[in-house]
Parts: structure tokens; sequence; C-alpha cells
């Protein structure tokens, strides 16, 4: 199957029915079934078939983390580091950008 | 404590304190070396480049280094990405992440053509690591195989192997 094959409709069902979403909690907040930081301080970034880039999201949880992903449908998301305190696009106001 | 509203935080104190330790190995990392494929093709033949260099680092990073949670993913694409997930990899600074690869790294590209240079090992400062030997051995069985059998005509090779294991198809 090409690249070209997989289609926004593919990816939204991949996301609903096979994407390891708890494997991944599990795997990011070492073992743990209580969000620790290690997951909630997490940063995610999302690629958008628009060409978008989202940076800057966290969640609490694996549910959370699943329902955003289903809403952006994204051709690819990547895991970014853990932060002092839970990222939102927010926090980066254009009054901390200079310091 | 969880700020959800950016006038809680400090400016400046929202940063990134930890990240897993990411290797990522790419085909076209091994263009220099290989001859069947190029660029963004790939075959099985040297799939296997792939599949020597998992067996070596992961047994290296976990014997050299004593990290135990590593995760290896296939990046999709054509390579394959490793993902260090103990505490003390996690906290590791830019630099010695950059110490630790180039530890481990044994071939260097060289900026011409198909060149490539091999750290020896037992020459001095410029030496590969005294594990190296070690790493080949448990690389050899997965590596002889898919890469070199493949090379020889089996009319050569066949026979050869009959005589040694004494039994045949």
């Amino acid at each position: 199957m090409g690249a070209a094959e997989v289609t926004q409709e593919v990816m939204l069902a991949y996301y609903r029915r096979l994407y390891p979403f708890d494997s991944l909690f599990t795997w990011l907040n070492h073992r743990d079934s209580v969000s620790t930081k290690l997951f909630h301080h997490r940063e995610f970034a999302f690629s958008l078939a628009n060409d978008a880039y989202l940076r800057y999201n966290s969640f609490q949880n694996a549910d959370e983390l699943k329902k955003q992903v289903e809403h952006y449908n994204p051709t690819r998301f990547e895991i970014g580091p853990v932060y002092t305190y839970r990222v939102r696009l927010s926090s980066f106001s254009l009054s901390n950008a200079g310091s | 404590m969880q700020p959800k509203d950016k006038k809680t935080i400090r400016p400046g104190a929202l940063k990134p304190v930890s990240r897993e330790f990411v290797v990522d190995i790419d085909m076209t990392d091994y263009d220099p070396i290989r001859t069947c494929c190029s660029d963004a093709s790939i075959c099985r033949r040297c799939w296997a480049f792939i599949s020597a260099a998992v067996r070596v680092l992961d047994s290296s990073i976990r014997d050299q280094f004593g990290y135990e949670h590593l995760l290896w993913v296939y990046s999709g694409r054509r390579g394959i990405h490793l993902w260090i997930s103990d505490k003390e990899a996690m906290e590791l600074t830019d630099g010695q992440r950059k110490a630790m690869v180039d530890w481990l790294t044994v071939v260097r590209k060289s900026e011409q053509g198909k060149q490539v240079n091999v750290r020896m090992y037992s020459t001095g400062v410029k030496g590969a690591p005294g594990e190296l030997p070690p790493s080949l051995a448990c690389v050899h069985p997965h590596f002889l195989v898919p890469c070199i059998s493949d090379l020889v005509p089996q009319t050569i090779y066949r026979p050869v192997s009959r005589d040694f294991h004494g039994t045949g198809p």
C-alpha cells in the first residue's frame, strides 16, 4: 500500500480503534496507573493535514490525549520533554517571550 | 502544583526538565556501506544492517551504561528509534548524550564517496572501546546469514554448508 492511500479516514479509524493509547500512557508514566507529572507535564506536538504544527499540548491521562488526537486527526504527533509545569500554548505569552 | 493559568507561573520557570534518551537509526546512514539499495529504497538484505545495529547497541548500552528500560520502535518509514526511559538517562544533558553517542560510534562517515573510517581498537587514544569484540560476537550470526551468505554464489556456499552440518535438503 502506497503512502497516498493512507487517507484521513484511515488515520481516524486507526486512532479510534487501533492506536495503543493505554500502552503509551503506561510507558510514559513508568508503569504507574495514576497519572504522574511524567505524563501530564509532558509536551505533545501535532502535525495536521493542513500543515499546521501545534506545540505545547499536555494531557491529564490517556483518555484526554485520545480525545484530542481524534479531534485533530494529525498526520503525526510527537512526544516532547517533561516540563516543570503543565505546558499550554497560553504559557508562552508575549510577556514571557523576552525573559 | 498544576497551574492552569500563565499568571501563576513565573516568567522563565516553565522549562523542560527531562526526556528519554533517543537514538535514531536511519537506513540512509548505511548508504556509504550498502551496495544493494540507496536513499529511500530498502530490501531484506540492507535491513540486516539495522537489525545488526539493534543487537550491538542494545547489548552495549545495557552492559556499558547499565540502562534497563529500552524501547525499540519502527520509525514508520525506513529506520528504527530507541527510547531509553531510565530516570538517569532521562536527566542527561545534551552534552552527556553526545558523549555517549561518540563513545558508541565506531564507523564514521567519510566526506568522500563510499569511504568509511573505522575506529580501530588497541591503537591508543583513538581506539574503539574494548567492548567492541563481544559486540561483534553478538552480531555475527545475525549479520552473516542475511548479508554475507546472500552475496556468495550459492554454488560455492551450499556444499560447504552441507559438509559442516552433515545434513542437506
